[in-house]
């Protein structure tokens, strides 16, 4: 089976036969369905739409999320991106979404002779766990790393010149005040605001927003015979530790300050790039072994890169 | 901060160390007020004893690069690049020096003329 057909599986043919036996089983129902039909729920039914619009609402979304999950996984594919196993799987469950909400609200409604006498809720979730068991089913099917690209010439690596029976031990690492000021500004400005929050709500999200922020003002990369460790902040987390093994190649990037999804910890579950930064500029951009790609945003990361190519090519793991 | 030393080098190893972290501080990073990381950390990497990382902190710190503090680690002192500049160059001399066979009172002498 090819990784295409595989990805399609996945991604457009488990939602779309689903989509599809919900379209027919509506079209069947039809006649034993109140109109307008109860499509809310709080203790009793408690709202009701037309049948025929909460019907098409339903289909044309599951099929638009379907479309645009399916362009996604094959685009990504086609360019040679890892698809890991939770993205197709959360793909695919998002694209059946609107199915299970079709058929979840029909099945509770089907022989009530008025929307009032609809039946309670607590099916819903049977259709919820229906979504993760073929969200699994996805993610198993359709689930691959990026092909393993061929190595590229070592010459244009990033190298310290490293000797044979050298050690060595690299660190880097960048601050932003500027985020502190913000972690002082924005809490004032959510406080002093007529936004229209009531307070406690202004207060929590200042809270949450400076434990963010302190968290991940400050970076740290360290770089030794085992692998590069990744700190954040204040507490060093959250953290990472990538072993010497795993990772490919070395590399610098230059990142813009608001691309690859901003500042902070940041992951593209469709370029399967996880990126810690606290600035734009250059940052260590390490390739990994199964197709992802980590980007640290750290000072002097020609060095660090150097160090990482030349302890690979050197064969240096530890166990301890 | 790139630490290298090479356990084959008749350099002893807390030399290497601190040529190391010297020739980052010269360059100017870590810079003022950052500190270095800590010995244990850097003694693990390298796979030294603690005490080699400390006797080349100590060594630092009387060349008046660093600031040894309890628990605040070792910090940069504003100075450091100039000061780490002017160890190395130091150390180039006196070996120039004992190629060309002149003691060290001769080179005192000459570094005392140029001063005048």
């Amino acid at each position: 089976m090819t990784k295409l057909i595989r990805v399609l599986i996945a991604t457009a043919v488990l939602p779309g036969a689903v989509l599809a036996v919900a379209a027919v089983l509506a079209n069947a129902w039809r006649d034993r369905l109140p109109d307008p039909i109860a499509t809310h729920w709080n203790s009793g039914p408690d709202n009701a739409d037309s049948l025929g619009l909460f019907v098409t609402v339903c289909l044309a979304l599951g099929a638009v999320v379907t479309v645009v999950v399916v362009v996604i996984a094959v685009v990504g594919l086609r360019n040679g991106r890892p698809l890991p196993r939770p993205t197709i799987g959360m793909g695919a469950g998002l694209a059946t979404m609107p199915s299970a909400v079709l058929l979840s609200t029909l099945v509770l409604n089907l022989d009530a002779p008025d929307w009032h006498a609809a039946r309670g809720g607590a099916l819903v979730l049977l259709f919820l766990l229906g979504v993760t068991v073929l969200g699994v089913v996805a993610a198993f099917v359709g689930g691959l790393s990026a092909p393993a690209r061929e190595h590229r010439a070592r010459a244009n690596r990033p190298s310290v010149g490293l000797q044979p029976g050298q050690r060595a031990f690299w660190s880097g690492r960048a601050a932003n005040p500027a985020m502190l000021w913000a972690l002082l500004a924005i809490p004032g400005a959510i406080a002093f605001l007529p936004a229209g929050l009531p307070w406690p709500t202004a207060v929590w999200i200042g809270f949450v927003g400076a434990v963010v922020t302190a968290l991940t003002y400050r970076l740290r990369a360290k770089v030794d015979a085992t692998g590069v460790t990744i700190r954040f902040g204040l507490l060093g987390f959250p953290w990472r530790h990538l072993e010497l093994g795993d990772i490919r190649e070395a590399t610098v990037r230059e990142l813009t300050t608001f691309g690859d999804g901003g500042l902070g910890l940041r992951f593209n579950a469709v370029t399967g790039t996880t990126a810690y930064k606290v600035r734009g500029g250059p940052a260590l951009a390490l390739t990994l072994e199964n197709g992802r790609t980590v980007l640290v945003s750290v000072d002097d990361p020609e060095t660090g890169a150097g160090l990482v190519n030349d302890l690979i090519a050197q064969g240096v793991t530890r166990i301890d | 901060m790139l630490v290298r030393i090479d356990p084959g080098s008749p350099v002893p190893l807390f030399e290497q160390v601190a040529a190391s972290i010297r020739r980052a501080l010269a360059g100017g990073s870590p810079a003022r007020g950052e500190q270095l990381p800590p010995a244990r950390e850097l003694a693990a990497s390298l796979e030294i004893n603690v005490h080699t990382v400390l006797r080349a902190y100590a060594l630092l710190r009387d060349e008046g690069l660093i600031d040894l503090r309890r628990r605040r680690g070792a910090v940069v002192l504003g100075d450091a690049p100039s000061r780490a500049r002017l160890t190395e160059l130091v150390a180039e001399l006196v070996d120039e020096a004992k190629r060309a066979g002149v003691g060290p009172d001769e080179l005192t002498g000459v570094i005392k003329e140029k001063y005048s």
